[in-house]
């Protein structure tokens, strides 16, 4: 598509002939590069779009300013989507959960008080995991053990007395990772 | 009941291509729910209030054994209550909704051939599984959810939707979960109409009025044909049927029968009516909060509107006394275009406003607003010529819908909602919204 020749294109969800969708995408989410986007001669006559708040790709950005011909960018080809955490955190949407935590026997586990859990039910409790488990009606977080004939749990603070549940406590979900924030 | 040729005329086609339709449905999805993240609740009686605790809207099984009948209001059974130790949750709609988004995300895994019919409950289609494939399967689905969300499904296939729901029921009692009426009607079509199959035996004491589609009503006017289990429909003069249940007992005796007229709704449609209403905590016995009240429920309905793209032309307002008692009782309702067909938020509260001044009279305590929108058309549709469809109406709208949805509903609300809602819903014991908000996380003591 030659730019010059015809910068709208039919919008079929309003009925109206917008510009290219994809030039308007960049002028709500980056108007730095939606200047970078207008030839210096041209520029003078571009209205500024205004700038609105979306960062949902569930809706369909749209410009009401009309844009000028220039030259695309040469980074076009390469852009991709800023890193998003609950990627790297969040394996199995649907199965996970977060949950906050108080008291401080798993600190050797790494986990502190007001310490936010990603807890991941579709993983497999396996030996030496650190699970939810509901004792008596109760939730707690313990290291679970698998080594002997029957599974157990376990707390990690050396500086109590070794405490471990054997028996009566089910699994709820595995912890996948802690949140901790410094404030 | 007379036993035409029409039944193996329809039975005992070749079974080419044939549908295979599972239903998924939550067991009392609500307290199931509840239970997730307060295990204290598993060896109780649980019972969700109405969204104002007025009445019981759902049970736990403990809760159903007890006799505690659905829509009871709850302060006539307070004896019960105590005791039976019974649990009573305010509803959390919240909670209910992201765990109902989480089960249909985790049956995708399955099929992508799936209807979300309720809150709890999808149609499926597994057509090419073979038949002892199909069980495994179906339980497969069932350990899976239950594990990654917690909440006990079960699982009726058979291969019409009519049949699967019925199938549906019967894997309530089934220790497994998974009932398959499909094996069962395989079996009864090769051995003559006359097997002692288990499905079929199963439908002589299902009741006529669990047949999905026949209500009440019409359950009690098939009583009076001697139509009183589903057996007993199935076996119905067809004739009879047709001319007096129209085309669609026609459809359900056939889809009885195995053959599927109901296809899967894989896409949903635009509603084309949008209803929104509440009891409220109190009543309200003058004219601003009661503006305020339904100023709110016409932000929520307009923004379901703007949800699936749409506007609406027409507005129909209600309000309404306690229907019974002492009190002095008035309820009116009032119709009113929207002219040009919008979804902007101060519209149609303005719409709603001098609405409800045409209806409202001083001097009555009232219980319950609410607002209907209809008319429902596509967002830009050009009514007539010189209808202009304002792009900023609509960017306004879309950044409050953004900043509404990243920090919590109603952060940004129109002021004629007020401020105190000193009206807004009772609410005793909801639980938290676990799964939606930070600040509400489920809390464990280490």
């Amino acid at each position: 598509m030659v730019w010059g020749e015809n910068p709208y294109v039919h919008c079929p969800r309003s009925g109206f002939r917008t510009a290219p969708t994809h030039l308007n995408f960049h002028f709500f989410n980056e108007m730095s590069s939606a200047t970078a986007h207008c030839n210096p001669n041209t520029r003078t006559k571009t209205e500024l779009p205004i700038p609105v708040l979306i960062s949902d790709t569930d809706i369909p950005p749209f410009a009401t300013s009309s844009v000028p011909a220039g030259f695309p960018s040469p980074a076009e080809e390469f852009t991709d989507n800023s890193l998003d955490i609950q990627q790297l955190l969040v394996r199995h949407p649907a199965a996970t959960f977060f949950v906050r935590v108080s008291g401080t026997s798993m600190r050797d586990a790494g986990i502190l008080s007001g310490d936010i859990l990603v807890v991941d039910r579709a993983v497999e409790p396996s030996d030496r995991a650190i699970v939810v488990a509901v004792i008596d009606g109760e939730f707690t977080v313990k290291r679970l053990r698998k080594t002997g004939k029957k599974p157990f749990l376990a707390a990690e603070n050396s500086s109590f007395a070794m405490q471990t549940v054997r028996s009566g406590f089910e699994v709820w979900g595995v912890v996948t990772a802690v949140i901790h924030p410094y404030s | 009941m007379k036993n035409t040729g029409l039944k193996e005329k329809h039975t005992q086609r070749p079974k080419l291509h044939r549908p295979l339709f599972a239903l998924a449905d939550c067991n009392n999805f609500y307290a199931s729910c509840e239970r997730v993240f307060n295990p204290k609740l598993r060896d109780r009686p649980v019972v969700i209030l109405s969204s104002n605790d007025g009445c019981i809207v759902a049970r736990s099984n403990e809760a159903k054994a007890l006799g505690i009948p659905m829509g009871i209001p709850v302060f006539k059974i307070r004896h019960e209550i105590a005791r039976h130790r019974i649990a009573v949750c305010s509803s959390n709609y919240t909670l209910y909704a992201d765990m109902s988004n989480r089960i249909m995300k985790t049956l995708r895994l399955f099929t992508p051939h799936i209807e979300i019919y309720s809150i709890d409950e999808a149609f499926l289609r597994l057509d090419s599984l073979t038949e002892r494939d199909l069980r495994r399967y179906a339980s497969k689905m069932r350990d899976t959810v239950m594990r990654w969300t917690g909440v006990p499904v079960s699982i009726g296939i058979a291969p019409t939707k009519t049949l699967a729901k019925l199938a549906g029921l019967l894997a309530k009692r089934d220790p497994l979960g998974v009932y398959s009426a499909a094996e069962s009607l395989m079996h009864a079509n090769t051995s003559g109409p006359e097997t002692s199959s288990s499905f079929l035996n199963e439908i002589k004491k299902i009741p006529v009025s669990k047949i999905w589609g026949i209500g009440r009503r019409l359950a009690v006017t098939l009583n009076m044909q001697g139509i009183y289990t589903v057996y007993d429909y199935m076996h119905a003069d067809p004739k009879w049927i047709r001319r007096k249940l129209t085309i669609t007992g026609w459809r359900t005796f056939m889809e009885l029968h195995g053959t599927s007229c109901l296809s899967l709704q894989e896409l949903t449609l635009p509603r084309q009516s949008i209803i929104s209403s509440q009891s409220f905590g109190e009543p309200i016995d003058s004219f601003i909060p009661l503006k305020e009240a339904l100023a709110l429920y016409t932000a929520r309905a307009a923004r379901k509107l703007r949800e699936q793209h749409s506007t609406a032309s027409l507005m129909q307002i209600y309000i309404t006394t306690k229907p019974f008692g002492s009190a002095p009782r008035y309820a009116n309702s009032a119709i009113g275009t929207i002219d040009p067909p919008s979804s902007y938020t101060p519209a149609l509260i303005s719409r709603a406003s001098t609405l409800l001044e045409s209806i409202y009279r001083s001097g009555f305590r009232y219980k319950k607003a609410g607002i209907f929108l209809t008319g429902i058309h596509p967002e830009g549709m050009q009514m007539r010529l010189f209808d202009r469809y304002d792009v900023r109406e609509r960017q306004i709208m879309q950044a409050v819908d953004v900043l509404n949805r990243k920090w919590g509903r109603g952060i940004v609300r129109s002021a004629a909602e007020g401020t105190l809602q000193r009206w807004h819903m009772k609410q005793s014991s909801v639980s938290s919204r676990f799964t939606t908000s930070w600040d509400e996380l489920l809390h464990i003591v280490l």
